[in-house]
């Protein structure tokens, strides 16, 4: 059964302006370089439907929802519209602000809602995955939270117990907070510390609250964390929590942002990191959900180099595809060189580019690897305990 | 801030009187690690913590066991007690914690126990002054040690359009210099990096080696 793509054009409609860091053309991009490496077909693109205020409100705040709306028209006073965090450089508003940040969740919600009503194994919504949008609060370029009001849509219509896994760079806070009691739904971060980074959040210690206790997880890495500590942190801390919790459907986020080339973060990863993010995903969901795996997209600033072969390789994991390999399609390089900034890639790896030498790096990695056994500590078998000793 | 405004005024306390296992229920309980110990006047006359508890029995004699928990509080609780007033400031609690290396500071005023102030509690305020709990990026300038610095780099934060959310100024072993770290409530902190760099500033960030 192929997978459910999730892109329409109408995703335009979240754009903050030219210069902010996160913009749709990141969607095109990807759709665009998986069409004309023959991996998509553009009839497969199934345009996002709008999500309803009344599914909205399943996480967020309904004076919050009516402020948005009031954003979009223009009327809303610059008192409240700091209240909820709009209007601010992250969150600028926009005329199309509800409409846009609503249909994100509307293709989220139904990528989402095809899996867990067993209709299909497996669907990407690669404009979802803003992972910071809190109950009454737009955060970090995020207005609502589309993976939050999906996980309690299916929690709703099917009962179903998800497992949301975060590997974007920064912490995914609005997601953890939002389910921070829920014992049914587990979320599982894996970012940058937050020592300087946004949102400073994130750290081993949190680990959910009351019948929540123990669902959420977090594995803060070091800045200048590079591919093989990652890897092994993500694996290791994300086949735990598929054994602790027994999940009928994984959720992950993609963000790209853990790239040595993204300009917003410290980590040092290459392309390999998000060769194997999904291959790994996909294998645990097989092993763990019967293959119930749903993808989303999320941070990456580096739009052109990084991003659409990160979130394309999301794909190659969904349809259990090896990961793809050699040169990038010329014509893809073609479409797309006169806007980009910089040299458009050339292949699929990273042989091209010079990586910086990490001094620190053996340091690095013994923390990374501490901190991620301190995440599932206290929550597996002393049989599994005997493995890591 | 004051230690009115920040203490637990849920005290768990216990007579003098009580037993050993009486004290060692209470802490299970209600999962603490002090108990203080007070008369039906509810004056302070003592504080039982854990270190007191595990000198109540011995291990060379565990057949003593059960007798000694019938022994009353008063024969193990530390009776110099350090205690506070509500008015005093949170610095001069903090203070008293770092310079008698106390876990627990029961809070008395005239002459009755009214609260309570733990190392947990003064962590937890902490925290919270760090404004590390709302979602924000941390910038860390290294200055001057002169009148006026803060001054122009908020001037500068301010043309910015970034609401600061924290500011912390650190000594350094320099005495001379400073570090001023600011949380500021956006994602993307790159363009007041950039903006404080090109004024002159030394923006610190992590370190690539040791």
């Amino acid at each position: 059964m192929r997978p459910a793509y999730i892109f329409g054009e109408n995703e335009n409609s979240y754009r903050f302006h030219a210069d902010h860091p996160f913009n749709p053309v990141r969607l095109e991009l990807t759709t665009s370089l998986l069409i004309a490496s023959g991996k998509l077909q553009a009839s497969e693109c199934i345009a996002p439907p709008m999500a309803s205020a009344e599914s909205l409100a399943l996480v967020h705040d309904p004076d919050y929802i009516e402020a948005v709306q009031a954003a979009a028209a223009g009327e809303l006073s610059t008192l409240k519209a700091n209240k909820f965090g709009l209007g601010t450089e992250d969150t600028p508003i926009f005329p199309t602000i509800h409409e846009g940040a609503a249909r994100l969740v509307g293709g989220t919600v139904h990528a989402l809602d095809l899996v867990a009503s067993g209709k299909l194994e497996r669907a990407f919504h690669v404009g979802g995955g803003l992972h910071h949008g809190m109950r009454r609060k737009a955060s970090g370029f995020c207005v609502y939270n589309d993976a939050a009001v999906a996980i309690a849509h299916v929690r709703k219509a099917y009962g179903s117990r998800v497992l949301y896994v975060d590997t974007d760079a920064h912490h995914g806070d609005g997601v953890q907070w939002l389910f921070y009691d829920d014992d049914d739904v587990m979320t599982l971060s894996i970012h940058e510390t937050g020592r300087y980074l946004f949102p400073g959040t994130g750290a081993v210690t949190e680990r959910g609250n009351g019948n929540g206790y123990g669902y959420s997880w977090n594995v803060p890495v070091d800045a200048f964390t590079q591919d093989d500590s990652f890897l092994r942190c993500y694996e290791t801390v994300f086949r735990e929590a598929c054994e602790w919790f027994k999940p009928d459907i994984i959720l992950t986020q993609n963000g790209a942002d853990a790239h040595a080339f993204d300009p917003l973060t410290h980590l040092a990863s290459t392309i390999r990191t998000f060769e194997q993010i999904p291959q790994i995903a996909s294998r645990l969901a097989d092993e763990y959900t019967e293959g119930r795996l749903v993808a989303l997209g999320g941070g990456g600033y580096d739009w052109y180099r990084t991003v659409p072969r990160a979130w394309s390789q999301v794909w190659a994991g969904l349809t259990r595809e090896a990961p793809y390999n050699g040169d990038i399609p010329t014509s893809w390089i073609d479409q797309w060189q006169t806007k980009a900034d910089q040299a458009l890639p050339t292949r699929w790896d990273d042989v091209d580019y010079t990586f910086q030498h990490i001094p620190r790096r053996q340091q690095i990695e013994e923390k990374n690897w501490e901190v991620s056994k301190r995440a599932f500590w206290p929550f597996i078998s002393n049989d599994r305990k005997s493995i890591y000793v | 801030m004051l230690i009115e405004q920040m203490m637990n005024r849920h005290v768990v306390t216990i007579q003098p009187t009580n037993t050993i296992a009486h004290a060692a229920k209470l802490m299970r309980d209600h999962k603490v690690r002090h108990l203080i110990v007070t008369n039906p006047a509810r004056q302070v006359v003592g504080i039982v913590g854990q270190f007191e508890m595990s000198g109540a029995t011995s291990v060379f004699h565990p057949e003593s066991e059960s007798a000694d928990f019938k022994n009353p509080v008063s024969s193990i609780m530390r009776q110099d007690v350090t205690t506070a007033h509500p008015y005093d400031f949170f610095e001069d609690a903090a203070a008293l914690f770092y310079e008698y290396r106390l876990t627990c500071l029961p809070i008395v005023e005239q002459a009755k126990l009214v609260g309570v102030l733990t190392e947990t509690d003064l962590l937890r305020y902490f925290v919270q002054l760090t404004g590390a709990l709302e979602p924000s990026s941390q910038i860390e300038l290294l200055v001057e040690n002169t009148t006026g610095t803060l001054e122009k780099v908020t001037r500068l934060l301010a043309k910015t359009n970034v609401n600061i959310i924290n500011v912390f100024v650190h000594p350094t072993p320099d005495p001379y210099k400073r570090i001023i770290s600011f949380r500021v409530q956006t994602m993307n902190p790159l363009r007041i990096i950039e903006r404080l760099k090109r004024e002159g500033y030394d923006v610190l960030g992590p370190e690539m080696s040791q």
